[in-house]
Formats: structure tokens, sequence, C-alpha cells
């Protein structure tokens, strides 16, 4: 029993790093630009691509291969904008069906160039091994990696709460043209924001996917899906909300998995329902402070 | 005291609609003036396109001497124009204090805020508007009247040359009135160029020394506030213009 | 930018959409031949230059392109028609003929299963490229659905890679409709359940004699939650059941959503270990098999596996997997040994065209294509009525034998017939060193007669083995 209960917040607490810091850039995206992102899972499962190729074109060098790429998808995602998102900012259908598109784009660009779909890439595992608490046994690397989304997920809170950007950021958040009479350049604080939440996908992804795998490319539309159900049920827009929303998520599929009948084919399942009946009860989320637009 | 702003042949056109008809006018630096007309008449749309929330089909601006139209909104702001909307706006997650110092952070507001540092600097604006005990509570919990205030220190935190005001009397008390009144006076006394909207002339006549009233998108008369008063086309324009001066 | 300049580009936009949107329009629809595939040389490996289209046997491939199933599948066909064409290709009634062969991608592997896109394949197949004879299939939900075109057309289908018992049971019990569909591969998923626990049977008897200290007994399930391991986990629990008196022991199956992520294979595994999970039997076709092999080998689990994993099945695993599928067991149909006279030049011959072992699929559409050939051959005829008949009378007693395997069917079913030498896998172990080796396939099985399980003859001759069964030194360690 206690290993059962360990396994199921190990696994949440996993799961639940690895969507807090994913939804949080998407979420952070929708709430200053009202823009839906459709390739931020796609900069995840990209991030996963240019380690694997980095790692067998330079084997050596994989401390060198994992700055070089977070820099990479970081930039991907300031080109999403500037490119894409910003001529069609007036349109949200345009924003959302053009980053589609790119998300499909970089999907099939991967299956074209990838000789095969998947592949581990555990060279990039820092820390190999076990270690064992209360009998239960974890893998070092996931242990790394709750620490280090727990610790970025502070940072960015200091970042958003404390720095002169974090200011701007929230004030286009909150009204963007009252931000703009405050002489704010908004598209700048957009880009911005794209670009930080590409750069923490693209962190997520060098860290957690070392662990994980990559199972191809269509994975970046399982992780974009989740963080879209984790946002809405934090309320879209609210960054406490997505953490927050993120390790209910991730809580409620290890509670599933472990403790219901046929819990894992319910493990996907079983959280969309629980959302469904927070969004009765609370149509705006946990946190939600926006309708929806 | 040279021109501040100088508007020449704006026009602006909605489709078929022509919401401003080849407006022109000029402010001097230091000038306390007002803008009137009946609703719909383009008060608006004139303050949106100085601000650059909007560009006019043809026209110019110019703003201390430099060519200012069709600039970004933030552009605008940092060349030292400000504005406040009719309807409130404001940041309503931050406090006050946090409202004021964004704009504080702005290319003019951080220049303007060196010697004190950004949150001294936005504190004394909150002083300056009577908003100083409230500085750590959000807006969501204020009165009408104290947003209006907040408006206005935030328009004071980008540091501006020449304050727009749409509207800044709409939908208050007469003590609110009052007070903010006051507040307006006080900033023009210390040299503040003000520019400012109202469809009822009463408010505007007993504060402004001059007036440009405009119809239709048309510029009418532009002279001290009696004598605009006294235009037939303006006592046209406001039917009844009883109730104007009432 | 400017108004005028955002109109132009949306009047051009506009423009280009329906410009291009009439021509195709014209092209698919209205034109001479509309949308009809032209049939050419190109389709033909190993054809002569300028062949006609009426000279092309015309063999349709449906699978997930971009997948190594799909990609199997067009790979065991386009080799089969490069080696009969270069072999002159088959002369019927006086005229020669060459093998063609097309593909369309139904996206049958995508985790997020639609199975309008494998009807869609299924439809440009039949309709615009007007194939004579369909091979492929891998995941039964696709195939279920698709499957219709092909017998709406009356056009032979030969399933090459779903399990699922149902479409030869539909055979057998709708045969004037689904006749024209053949299973060559694999055997059904109540035989693969019966073969995997035969010889885990015959395993956990030899390893407990090993292993004095350590009661080997408790098997565990992790299998896709999809309808093919469906009747093979009924097969397993039945027969499994029968054993419970006597040494192996049943855990709860884990089936879990495809969509998985390593957190929930994390969930799972550790499930397993805690309760004492000895053998593992993965019943996975997909990616979950990277995930499980990944942290296998991270963590070390004290138990063997021992299962289905299709991607384990292909040599490329091992890179794939960096190094972590060391010790895994899997279920293979081939590998380089003896199975049929056929087998070992077969293997050197597909690895040497592709650089890679053959995937299961690959091989049962290369014996597909060569059986389609042959029939056409015996009978010199393209009609599925024919054709249907030839292929019934390869039955035990007339086999016709392939590279996988002795060649026999179910005349009612259309099913392969399982056991040696027809239809059986064999199974291949992972070395630490990345090599991988044919292990023998001692077997136990429940008797009726006598009341409980007795050895039974191995699954197929020792002499296919080409190394023995290793037990993980970690659960050498756990057990001893």
């Amino acid at each position: 029993m206690i290993e059962d209960i360990m396994n199921m917040l190990f696994n949440g607490i996993l799961n639940g790093a690895v969507l807090a810091l994913i939804s949080l850039g998407y979420s952070l995206v929708y709430g200053v630009g009202g823009i839906m992102n459709m390739a931020h899972g796609a900069y995840f499962m990209l991030t996963g691509y240019l380690l694997l190729w980095g790692m067998r074109i330079f084997p050596g060098m994989l401390f060198l291969t994992v700055i070089f790429v977070i820099i990479i998808i970081t930039i991907i995602g300031g080109l999403t904008y500037i490119l894409l998102i910003k001529p069609l900012q007036d349109t949200h259908v345009g924003v959302v069906l053009i980053t589609f598109g790119l998300a499909f784009l970089i999907e099939q660009w991967i299956l074209i160039v990838s000789g095969t779909t998947s592949a581990s890439i555990n060279d990039y595992v820092l820390f190999p091994g076990t270690t064992e608490f209360l009998g239960y046994s974890m893998f070092n690397q996931y242990i790394f990696f709750i620490i280090a989304s727990l610790v970025i997920v502070s940072l960015f809170a200091l970042f958003i709460s404390k720095s002169k950007l974090g200011k701007s950021i929230r004030a286009v958040s909150q009204d963007r043209e009252a931000a703009v009479l405050m002489g704010i350049n908004a598209n700048r604080v957009l880009l911005y924001t794209v670009m930080i939440s590409a750069f923490l996908a693209a962190i997520a992804a060098s860290l957690y996917l070392p662990g994980a795998a990559l199972t191809g490319p269509g994975m970046g539309w399982t992780y974009l899906t989740s963080s879209f159900a984790v946002i809405i049920l934090g309320g879209m827009g609210s960054l406490v909300g997505s953490v927050v929303g993120g390790y209910i998520m991730g809580f409620v599929t290890s509670f599933t998995s472990i403790f219901l009948p046929n819990g894992p084919s319910w493990a996907h399942v079983v959280p969309l329902i629980v959302i469904l009946i927070v969004l009765i009860i609370r149509p705006r989320g946990l946190f939600g402070k926006k309708k929806l637009r | 005291m040279g021109t501040i702003l100088e508007v020449k042949n704006l026009t602006k056109k909605y489709g078929g609609l022509t919401a401003v008809n080849d407006f022109s006018f000029e402010i001097k630096r230091g000038e306390f003036i007002g803008l009137i007309g009946p609703n719909g008449a383009g008060k608006t749309t004139v303050f949106n396109l100085i601000s650059g929330f909007e560009k006019p089909n043809s026209g110019s601006i110019r703003f201390d001497g430099m060519n200012i139209t069709g600039l970004r909104p933030y552009k605008i702001v940092n060349k030292g124009i400000a504005r406040t909307f009719q309807l409130v706006r404001s940041f309503k997650f931050l406090t006050l204090l946090q409202n004021v110092s964004v704009a504080c952070q702005s290319k003019r507001g951080r220049e303007a805020s060196k010697s004190a540092g950004i949150d001294a600097h936005a504190s004394s604006i909150l002083a300056a508007v009577g908003l100083v005990d409230k500085a750590r509570i959000p807006p969501v919990v204020l009165p009408h009247g104290d947003l209006r205030k907040l408006q206005i220190g935030k328009a004071l935190g980008t540091n501006p040359e020449l304050l727009l005001l749409d509207e800044p009397f709409s939908g208050l008390t007469h003590e609110e009135q009052q007070t903010l009144t006051d507040l307006i006076l006080k900033l023009h006394d210390d040299g503040l160029t003000i520019f400012m909207t109202g469809h009822v002339l009463r408010e505007l006549m007993n504060l402004v020394p001059r007036v440009i009233a405009m119809h239709q998108g048309k510029f009418i008369v532009d002279g001290p506030p009696k004598e605009v008063a006294n235009n037939k086309i303006v006592l046209e324009a406001y039917l009844g213009g009883g109730e104007a001066f009432a | 930018m400017e108004k005028n300049a955002k109109r132009i580009i949306a009047i051009v936009v506009v423009a280009a959409i329906i410009v291009g949107g009439g021509l195709t329009a014209y092209f698919l629809l209205l034109a001479p031949e509309a949308g009809q595939y032209v049939w050419s040389a190109n389709d033909a490996p190993g054809a002569p230059a300028g062949i006609s289209s009426s000279q092309i046997i015309k063999i349709g491939c449906a699978g997930d392109t971009g997948e190594i199933q799909g990609d199997a599948n067009y790979e065991g066909a386009w080799f089969a028609a490069k080696t009969i064409n270069q072999a002159g290709g088959v002369v019927v009634n006086g005229t020669t003929y060459y093998v063609g062969v097309t593909r369309e991608d139904t996206d049958e592997s995508n985790t997020q299963l639609v199975t309008s896109r494998g009807i869609a394949a299924a439809e440009r197949l039949v309709y615009n490229k007007k194939v004579q004879f369909g091979v492929g299939g891998f995941r039964s939900e696709a195939l279920l659905a698709y499957q219709e075109v092909f017998m709406d057309n009356k056009i032979i289908f030969i399933d090459t890679g779903a399990a699922t018992d149902i479409f030869c049971d539909n055979v057998a019990n709708f045969y004037e409709r689904y006749q024209y569909f053949f299973r060559w591969m694999p055997i059904n998923s109540t035989s693969l359940g019966g073969e995997i626990l035969t010889t885990l049977a015959g395993y956990v008897m030899a390893l407990n004699t090993t292993y004095p200290n350590h009661d080997v007994k408790q098997v565990g399930i992790l299998a896709e939650d999809l309808t093919w391991t469906g009747s093979l986990i009924a097969a397993i629990q039945s027969y499994l059941s029968l054993f419970t008196n006597f040494w192996v022991q049943l855990l709860t199956p884990i089936l879990y959503d495809i969509s998985l992520d390593a957190a929930d294979m994390n969930t799972h595994l550790q499930t397993l270990a805690s309760q004492g999970c000895d053998f593992l039997i993965p019943v996975i076709s997909a990616q979950g098999g990277i995930l499980m092999m990944q942290q296998y080998d991270q963590y070390h689990y004290p138990f063997q596996i021992f299962g289905i994993d299709v991607q384990s099945q292909l040599d490329t695993f091992w890179g794939d997997s960096g190094d972590a599928c060391a010790y895994e067991t899997v279920m293979q149909t081939l590998h380089r040994t003896n199975k049929t006279t056929k087998s070992i030049a077969f293997w050197d011959a597909f690895r040497a065209q592709f650089g890679h072992d053959p995937l299961y699929i690959a091989i049962g559409a290369y014996d597909a294509v060569n059986g389609i050939i042959d029939a056409i051959n015996a009978t010199q005829s393209f009609d599925a009525l024919d054709i249907i008949p030839e292929f019934e009378s390869w039955t035990k007693s007339n086999p016709n034998p392939g590279v996988s395997g002795g060649g026999a069917w179910w005349p009612g079913t259309h099913d392969l017939v399982e056991g040696y030498p027809y239809g059986y896998t064999l199974w291949c172990q992972w070395r630490d060193d990345g090599t991988k080796v044919v292990v023998p396939a001692p077997r136990w099985a429940y008797v009726g007669a006598l009341g409980y399980a007795i050895p039974i003859s191995d699954l197929y001759p020792a002499t296919l083995a080409t190394g023995a069964y290793e037990v993980a030194p970690w659960v050498n360690t756990a057990w001893s």
C-alpha cells in the first residue's frame, strides 16, 4: 500500500512538473496576447528531435548541444510570432490556423528528415540510476527534473512579479491598450512572451525527454492537448492556474492508473471528467479571472 | 510660447462616413484648451488620431516640430503625449503603485524618475493626484472618481508635455468633479499643456480660456468660451442649446 | 503594411485559391481520365522500362507511411515485386506481366486514430489507382473500417499485420462478402496468446530449477488497450487459469491507453514491480516499447521481459532505444535462421536492399505478393473468383511455403494455420552487446486428459536457435 501511495505521489508530481512547465508558457501567451499558439507542443517535440540529431552528430558535446537547441527553439518561438502571429493577430482564428499549420509542418518535416520516428535520447540523462525512499525506487533523472521544474517555476514567478519585463507582461495581459498608453510596445512584449514560452517548453523537453524517449513526431500533440486541458482547468491565462492545474492533472492521472479498476485504460479520460466537473461548477476554471475570449 | 501641437487638414473616413473632415488647429505650449461638440462630433476620433490609435487618411500631425502622423501609440507616448480614455482603463490586478510605476518605466518616465527611483517617483505622482494612501491596493475596489485620478496619474507617469483628457468628468458625482477640476487646474499651473474634450459645454466653459468647437467632423470655431458659446452654428449643433448651458 | 497592400495580397491569395481549386477540380473530375493514376514502369521495380500500364499487375499497399509498420508493408511488397520482375515477371496466356506496387497512407499507427483516413486511403487505392489486389493492415481498428472498401469492390485483400481474430471469423460467418479477405501475417491473437503462454511456461519451469531460492511465478501483462490485444489476453488468461494450481500466477493485466507518456509507463512498471512480478509479458505494437525498455534499463527491475514488442523486432531498435533493450525477448516472425529453405537468402537480400532487418509485416507482404503471383501463374487468370479457390487449396496437405513458414491456410476462415511448420513465431532475445539471437522455445501445456500441465514439443526445433536464453544479471541477483 505504501508503495502504491508513493507510486501515485511520485508519478503525479512527475507528470505535473512536465505539464506545469509546458502549460505555463502556453497560458502566458494566451493571457498576454489572447493568442492560442497551436505550435506550442511542436516546440517541445522539436526540442527532442534536435537533441537526438545533436547527439548523433556531435556525440562529444552534449551540454553545448542542449544550450544550443534551447536557443534555437527560443528563436523559432520569436520567428513564429514575427512571421506568423503578428500579421494575423487581429484574427484569433487566423492565428490558430496558421500555428496549427506550423505544427503540422514541423511534424511532417521531421517525418521526412528522420529515418526513424521513435528513439531514445538517454545520452542526455544527467543522473542515471535510482534512489530508494520508503521502499520505492525513483529514477534520479526524474527526481532532478522535478526539482528543476519547481526551481524554474519559482524563478519564473519571481521574474513576472519583480522584473521590468514581467511588469510589462502583466500590464499588457490586463489591458493592452492601456499598456500601450504607458509607453509599452505591446508587440515587443508579446514577442518576448512567445519566446519565453518556447524557452520553457524547450527546457522542459531537454530535461524530461532524456528519461522519456521520443515516441514520434506526433507526440507534440499529446502534450499540446494536455496543456490545453490544464489551462482550461486552471483558468485561461492564469499562471498560478496552469501550475496548479498541471499538478492536479498529474495526480488524477496517476491515481486513476493505480487505484481505479481498469485504471490504466482510463488514465487519460478521468482527468477530462474532472475538468468537466470543475467547469460546470466554475466555468472560468479554478483561477480564471477573464471570460473566454 | 512656441507651438506644441500642429494639426493640419486631418481627415479620417470609415467607409462612406467622414468622421473627421479637413480638421486643422494649433496648440501653444502651456495652453489649457477644450474641444467641444455634441455626441458623435468626432472628438474621440481626433484624440485617437493624435495618440496613434488610428491612422488618418490624410493630413498631418506635428508635435514639438516632429511629424508624428501615423506613428504607433507607444512611440507617441515616448515623444511626450499622454492620454486618458473616456472609459476607465487600468491594470485591475496590479496595485495603484504598480499601475503608475509601469508608466514610470516608459522612456520618458525613466528619465523623470532617474533621481528619485521609480517607486519613489510613482508614489510622488500618486501623492499629486491624491491617491497616496491607497498605493497598496488594486484598482478593482476604487470608486469611479479615484479611477479617473489614477488614469491621470498613470498618464503623468509617462512624463508628458501634452496631456489629452477624453471626457474626464463623465459619470462623476458633483463632489468628484470638483476635486478633479482642482487637480487638472493644478497640473496646468505646474506648466503642463492640457487638451480636453467634453460634450457638456458648461463644465469646460468655466475651466478653459480657449475652446475649439467641432460638428460632424468639421471645424466650426476657435476662441474664448463666450465667443464660441454665441456662435450660431454651435447653437444649432446643440439643438435646444439651453440644455448645454443649463 | 498598408491597407491597400493587404487588400492586394488578399485578392491575389483568393485568386490563387480559386484558380488552384478550379484546376484541381478540372483534373480530378472533368478532364478525360480525371484523377486516374497512370501506372508505369516506375511502379514496377526491376521491370524493363517502357512497359505499358496494361502489362502491370497492380498491387496496392495500405499502411501508415512514415511509421515502421506501414513502411515495412511497402518494403516487403516492393522487394517481392523487384525480385519477381527481375526474374522476368509472370507469363499469363502468352503475355508477360510485371508486378507494380503503390501505396497510400492510412495513418493507422497514429495514437489519435482516425479511421476515416484509412478508408480514404483504401478508396484512393481502389478508385483512383484501380488496384487489383490489396496488401497491408496493422491496427485492427483501422483495418476493420477500410477492409470494407476492398470487400465492396470484390478485390482480394491480404492482411499482413493485424492479428485480431475477428477478421477471419467474418470470413467464416459471412463468406459471400468476406471471401476476398486472407490473413498471411501474423497468426491470430488467440494463437499468439497460446504460443506466448506455453513457451513462457516452459521457461518458468526451467528457471525454477535453476533458482531454487526463488519462486519464479508471478506473471504480469502490460498491453495496449486495443482490439488486437483483447483476444490475446483472454487466451493467456484462459490458459493461465489452468496453471494456477501449478506454478504460474497471473497479476492483474495492465491495459494502457496508447497515448501514454513516460510518467504513465513509470507508474505501470512500478506497480508490477511492487506486486513482485517475475515475468512481464508486453503486448505492444507501438511506441510503448521504447518507453518500457528505457525505464527497464534505468531501474533494473527484477523481472524478465518476454512477449510482443513490435518496435523491438527491428535491429535498429538497439540504437534507437539508446542500447536499452538488452535481455528483452520478443516474438519475431523471422530472423536469420533456416525457418524455410528460402529464409536466410531472403533475410540477407532484404538487408542488402534496405540496410535493416525486415519487420514481420514486411515478411508478410513479401510472402503475400509472391503468393498472389504464384496463384496467377497457376490459374493463368487475374479474376478474384479464380484466384480465391487456388489460395484455398493451399492447405496443410498442399502448402505453398514462403520465407516465413510452411504456407498453409485454413479453408473456411482464410486464416494462417498456427503451429510448426506452418505459422509460428521465433523467440528472439537481445544480448547486452546489441546482438539478437533466436533462443530455444521449450513448452509446457495443460493437457485436459491428464488434468495437469506437462512438457510438450518445442514451438520449433532447437536447430533453429542461435543462442541460449539469458537472465539479466540484476534479475539473476534478485532471484539467487
